[in-house]
């Protein structure tokens, strides 16, 4: 009889456990996470951008492709690094990316001051997908960040610029026409001196 | 003699001015010459040897593929074209779709990695057109056109591949010529699935795992190498006031995340993740999974929760 009023007490207890367990058991949330972002380019750290001082060129800075998923993507681009030389040309900044497309360009001025110096920039773009994650959940940003280098090479060096031995042969020859030209005029004086 | 003497001035005057203009022709020559030289370094035309060849057939040109572009998570088409002028006669080339297919190749090959017109997925290599009047080495001949159709796959790598073209005419005797292509880097990134979840969170309790991990997939041809986690408080849905703090988490590689790197409100915190391009197959893409981990949770109800903000997740790519 006591063993039995003993087990009823500890099923009660058990009960009570399993209620209390129930209301600090709860869900937090789901965070929902967008599709993939794809940027094709052909800048990367085995090829960045080769410009010289004075230089100014419109670049594909990249393309961008949503293949991944079947959500459709709203990009912002936003220029984070490199606004000294850098600017993104497109009127509008927001790139509309429908599912299982590619070929969105993403075109950049670059404009390097006319200083001589060799040196290096990076110019980096952030890409914040816009597009929410969807309902009940908490919406999530996913996004990329690119960065290419830019490296500025002056004229003074022969491997980038060819003409230089040809410049100097150039000179060399010119320098030997005139002593030869010295020289004769030189030579004819002397004669008509003579002469005279 | 004066007369003499003045004539003897006035043509050695010409002769000079001859010399003259000599160097002033050589000078400028110079620089043109040179310069020329110099443009050329950038100039990635087939140059196409004609000695020696026989009777074998020859592969005049071989197209460029332009843009080398590749497409996410995927593979995709890459077609080339090339002309074949035979010797012996154009009937010695393949036309047929059977003869085409034994006879004729077209790879793609970078550092080891080949891709052909044979592999699973390409389209192969087809004739398309005889040309009877195509001008080379001046004179009109008549040349096969033929097209070929390689699959790229979008973790192959950027930089410069070299094309292939090859063909067997009906005596066997090969040929093959060459032609560059540029692919573009592909900086791809994709995170699954799409929702974090803890089921079963038990207060006052440390380190409690989500209940499932994301997992990074590198759907590009470049290397994810972190990845920055910016994330929010969480907010009482019933209960106004309560807060599940955005540092009472962390996150990490699995299964370390409890841990990893404690998480901020509105701050980037980085997590070393290295997702390598190269270790992607056919079958499926490199990948590596981020698990989240609620390391404390004291002094609020059970209830249900929610971001206060987006919770962002970004990769950099140098």
């Amino acid at each position: 009889m006591f063993n039995k009023m003993k087990m009823k007490m500890k099923m009660k207890r058990k009960m009570k456990m399993k209620i209390s367990m129930g209301m600090i058991i709860f869900f937090i949330i789901g965070i929902s996470l967008a599709s993939a972002i794809g940027i094709s380019s052909d800048y990367y750290s085995g090829n960045p951008l080769i410009m010289h001082p004075g230089e100014t060129r419109n670049i594909v800075f990249g393309e961008l492709q949503n293949n991944v998923g079947n959500t459709d993507l709203v990009l912002r681009a936003n220029l984070i690094d490199g606004r000294e030389i850098a600017k993104l040309t497109d009127s509008n900044l927001e790139y509309s990316v429908p599912a299982n497309t590619e070929g969105q360009r993403v075109n950049m001025k670059v404009s390097i001051p006319r200083r001589n110096f060799k040196g290096q920039y990076e110019i980096s773009v952030e890409f914040n997908n816009l597009a929410s994650s969807g309902a009940g959940t908490v919406p999530l940003t996913l996004t990329t960040e690119k960065t290419i280098k830019v490296i500025v090479e002056t004229g003074d060096s022969s491997s980038i610029n060819p003409e230089k031995p040809a410049f100097n042969l150039g000179w060399l020859l010119l320098i030997i026409f005139v002593i030869i030209l010295t020289a004769y005029f030189a030579i004819q004086n002397k004669k008509l001196h003579k002469v005279r | 003699m004066r007369k003499k003497r003045a004539y003897r001035n006035k043509y050695g005057m010409g002769l000079l001015i001859i010399i003259l203009m000599i160097f002033l022709i050589l000078f400028i020559a110079g620089f043109g010459f040179l310069r020329l030289s110099g443009n050329a370094i950038g100039d990635t035309r087939v140059r196409v040897s004609v000695n020696d060849l026989g009777s074998r057939p020859e592969i005049i040109m071989v197209s460029e593929i332009n843009p080398g572009i590749l497409s996410e998570g995927t593979f995709k088409l890459f077609n080339f074209s090339f002309l074949v002028y035979a010797r012996s006669g154009i009937n010695s080339l393949p036309t047929s779709s059977a003869d085409v297919s034994n006879k004729v190749e077209g790879k793609l090959m970078n550092k080891g990695v080949m891709r052909s017109s044979k592999d699973t997925n390409s389209r192969g290599c087809s004739y398309v057109e005889t040309i009877n009047n195509y001008y080379y080495n001046y004179q009109y001949i008549e040349v096969n056109n033929y097209s070929c159709s390689i699959a790229m796959w979008y973790f192959d790598e950027p930089g410069n591949w070299v094309i292939n073209a090859t063909i067997s005419d009906s005596f066997s005797r090969n040929v093959s010529n060459q032609n560059t292509a540029w692919i573009q880097a592909l900086d791809s990134w994709s995170a699954n699935p799409g929702s974090l979840n803890w089921t079963n969170v038990i207060l006052g309790a440390a380190d409690q795992k989500a209940s499932n991990v994301i997992r990074i997939s590198n759907t590009g041809n470049t290397n994810v190498i972190g990845i920055k986690i910016n994330a929010s408080n969480l907010n009482g849905s019933s209960i106004a006031g309560q807060q599940i703090l955005a540092n009472w988490f962390a996150s990490g590689v699995y299964p370390g995340s409890c841990n990893g790197n404690i998480l901020n409100k509105s701050q980037q915190v980085s997590i070393g993740l290295l997702v390598n391009s190269s270790l992607s197959s056919i079958s499926a893409p490199s990948s590596r999974d981020l698990e989240f981990c609620l390391k404390q949770i004291i002094g609020v109800s059970a209830q249900a929760y929610r971001s206060e903000a987006d919770w962002e997740l970004r990769v950099s790519y140098v």
